[in-house]
């Protein structure tokens, strides 16, 4: 049981690589769900631009 | 491919394989406990190379088609090979020191894990700066094809360079059938978490350009 430690950090290792890319996909999702909110707005936008017909 | 059922699948197969390192298998005699690394070590390298693989074969197909569909999976499976990459040049070095009493050595196999790390990571670094554009994702899929010419050679370590150099153990070291079972079993849970990685991020891939083709077309328009 001596290198306990070591068994102990690495598999932590593996599991904190691991959350931390899904957090950065997290993310990267996060930012292009505010870019598709901010394209909608403008073909709100643009559409109330149009003269009715 | 249908995700909750697929993840489910990896969160099961992935139960089982802690379970098999940390309940059923034995503790290997020489080394202790700190040997049970090896069974999240050795599968975290294979997905690495699986996962450069399909770089390899996303850059050729990309080359010869130029279907955004292979530079996707070239570029994502990329990301995810210097993941496991990475998994493994943190654990490898966690395992090195009680066995061979320092963290790094420059011997062959670790030395080209590092080079060959150095190189998929260069390579993102190139994706990064040019986008998506056409003449970045041409550079990029040659460069993906060269980058695979590492990969034989990291696992082909043992065998090239002469044994006084080597710290890691030869290729076909007999496994005891319990440890073999339990390699095999960690192998498929990195397997299906490296798919199913790798299919989120394309899908995410997918939708960013589909993203920055309509902001492009609003601004055309405008």
């Amino acid at each position: 049981m001596d290198n306990l430690h070591y068994l102990f950090a690495a598999f932590a290792a593996v599991w904190i690589v691991l959350f931390a890319y899904l957090a950065h996909l997290n993310r990267r999702t996060g930012e292009l769900g505010r870019q598709l909110a901010e394209l909608e707005l403008k073909l709100k936008n643009k559409e109330g631009d149009l003269p009715d017909e | 491919m249908r995700s909750v059922p697929f993840s489910c699948l990896v969160f099961a197969v992935m139960l089982v394989a802690l379970g098999a390192i940390f309940l059923w298998v034995p503790t290997e005699k020489e080394m202790g406990i700190v040997q049970r690394i090896f069974y999240f070590h050795v599968p975290a390298a294979f997905s690495s190379f699986l996962a450069f693989f399909l770089v390899f074969v996303g850059s050729i197909q990309y080359l010869r088609t130029r279907e955004d569909k292979w530079d996707r999976l070239a570029l994502c499976s990329a990301e995810l090979g210097v993941i496991f990459a990475l998994i493994v040049l943190i654990t490898g070095p966690l395992w090195a020191k009680p066995i061979w009493g320092v963290y790094w050595r420059w011997e062959p196999r670790l030395t080209s894990m590092l080079i060959t790390f150095t190189i998929y990571v260069a390579y993102l670094m190139v994706r990064g700066y040019g986008a998506n554009s056409a003449p970045v994702q041409r550079i990029s899929a040659v460069l993906g094809i060269l980058a695979f010419a590492n990969v034989p050679l990291v696992y082909y370590a043992v065998d090239l360079w002469a044994a006084d150099q080597q710290l890691h153990p030869p290729r076909n070291v007999e496994l005891e059938p319990t440890m073999q079972y339990t390699k095999w079993i960690c192998c498929a849970a990195f397997f299906l978490l490296l798919f199913r990685l790798i299919a989120q991020r394309m899908e995410l891939a997918r939708i960013e350009k589909a993203v920055a083709l309509l902001r492009q077309k609003l601004i055309d328009e405008t």
